[in-house]
């Protein structure tokens, strides 16, 4: 009679660790592939949306047509004005006439700095 | 009795002393380091700056004389005087248009060493003046249609053309930086330089406007000339075109040469400086030798307009043909085009983030 209690109790065992845990994954694996198969799994909606606010495109939008308008606007006008001093007299040098008879580099000193970078904390 | 010598640190002016840890020389104020032979040559590149030496010898040319038959007119409204030779008659004046009456006979006056002879004639420079205002725009539409182009001028405008061989030397403050990274610091080495240059540069016939009345950048908008065309003035080459009657001496005349060989000189030599990420230049001195000048005639087609009150003087080089002239702006059109490429910018920079961003 005990031994057969005890052979009872260990199939019992048994059955509670390994047989009906691998059921209840059997019967989730199954959920799964047929809600899969047919498209109805109901995902776990715990992804962050991580694209720009609307607000923020629009002022982005908004700002690089104030700007490239007004490098078109600031070309054309430019166009207008051809009238300008000469800086120098380029024009004027007399060919191979330049001759470089004193060229020195002569290193002075060094200067080292660190600027500590920033440290990610995500997990 | 020794000298106490004593160095300024390049890093920040202060006074560098021996540290004999280091047994190198070190600033108490910026704690930069030197090797002694480094200060050394520093300082002595530091005694050998200067000051510019740009004399002239303007010692002048011939003269007119009355047997040369040119004919000085004068504009009683503007005070300008041109000068035209006994075939040519001048009957309105070309800086502002109103008439000018004969004053004499010219003797006395510089005569020109050299004239470069108009090459492009009245036609060609109409054909400037419509390729100028043509593709802008920004320009009125009603300026093109109201500008007097017949009444363009040929005139001879007296230039001074300066030679000079320059002498020049140059002291450099110079960087290079390199950064590198490791997992906690971002590092940035910069180390400092000392650059010298010195040599030599001439120039041929730099020109500076001998004439008041013709606007300097306007002048020198329209530069520039090539000389290999210029012949020995004759007065021949003067019929049928008025002469500009100089009236800035070549005295007054030498500031601004020495300006444009001076900037000319800095260029050249800063740019045999290479490979550094930063270069400023600390001291220039320029020297001037075999220097001279010389007065000549250059052809330049004029045309003064003036439109809602405003004066627009336009000119064409009359060897190269180069056309040079300010035009007024049509706010409306600004407004027009800032708006519409505005708008067409904003549209596709908005497309480009709501679909991709």
């Amino acid at each position: 009679m005990k031994r057969l209690c005890s052979l009872f109790l260990v199939c019992g065992l048994l059955l509670t660790a390994f047989v009906m845990p691998a059921a209840a994954y059997a019967d989730e694996y199954d959920y799964e592939y047929d809600s899969a198969y047919n498209d109805t799994y109901e995902y776990e909606d715990d992804y962050d949306d991580e694209s720009m606010p609307l607000g923020t495109k629009i002022a982005i939008a908004v700002g690089a047509g104030l700007v490239i308008g007004l490098i078109t606007v600031l070309v054309l006008r430019s166009q207008l004005h051809s009238v300008r001093m000469q800086y120098g007299a380029a024009s004027y040098i007399r060919p191979d006439s330049m001759k470089v008879e004193v060229a020195s580099d002569m290193f002075l000193y060094r200067h080292v700095t660190k600027v500590a970078l920033p440290k990610n904390d995500k997990d | 009795m020794d000298t106490m010598l004593q160095y300024k640190c390049p890093c920040c002016g202060g006074a560098i002393e021996f540290d004999s840890t280091l047994q190198k020389m070190k600033c108490p104020f910026c704690d930069t380091e030197f090797d002694v032979e480094t200060l050394k040559a520093y300082d002595e590149a530091l005694k050998q700056d200067g000051t510019d030496a740009m004399e002239w010898d303007t010692s002048g040319g011939e003269a007119w004389s009355e047997e040369d038959n040119m004919a000085v007119y004068v504009c009683e409204s503007c005070g300008g005087e041109v000068v035209c030779d006994s075939t040519t008659a001048a009957t309105a004046c070309p800086y502002c248009e109103n008439p000018v009456v004969m004053k004499g006979k010219l003797s006395g006056d510089l005569r020109p060493d050299w004239v470069i002879p108009f090459k492009l004639d009245k036609e060609a420079a109409k054909k400037g003046m419509l390729a100028h205002l043509s593709g802008k725009p920004l320009l009125p539409k009603a300026f093109k249609s109201e500008n007097h182009i017949d009444e363009i001028k040929g005139i001879y405008v007296p230039f001074w053309l300066f030679d000079a061989d320059a002498d020049g030397a140059f002291r450099y403050k110079a960087t290079k930086v390199r950064t590198w990274s490791d997992s906690r610091y971002r590092y940035t080495e910069t180390s400092h330089f000392s650059i010298q240059r010195a040599g030599h540069i001439a120039f041929d016939r730099v020109p500076v406007d001998g004439s008041s009345k013709m606007a300097d950048d306007l002048m020198e908008s329209v530069e520039p000339y090539d000389f290999s065309e210029a012949v020995d003035f004759q007065t021949a080459y003067l019929a049928g075109y008025l002469a500009d009657r100089y009236d800035v001496d070549v005295e007054q005349s030498v500031e601004r040469a020495n300006q444009r060989i001076k900037s000319s000189t800095e260029t050249e030599f800063r740019n045999t400086v290479h490979g550094y990420t930063t270069v400023t230049q600390e001291s220039a001195n320029i020297s001037l030798s075999d220097n001279r000048s010389h007065y000549a005639l250059y052809p330049v087609w004029i045309l003064n307009t003036t439109w809602r009150d405003q004066k627009y003087t336009f000119a064409m080089n009359g060897q190269t043909g180069k056309f040079v002239g300010n035009l007024p702006m049509d706010k409306g059109a600004f407004a027009r085009w800032f708006a519409g490429v505005g708008s067409v910018a904003a549209a596709i920079a908005f497309a480009v983030l709501y679909f991709f961003f």
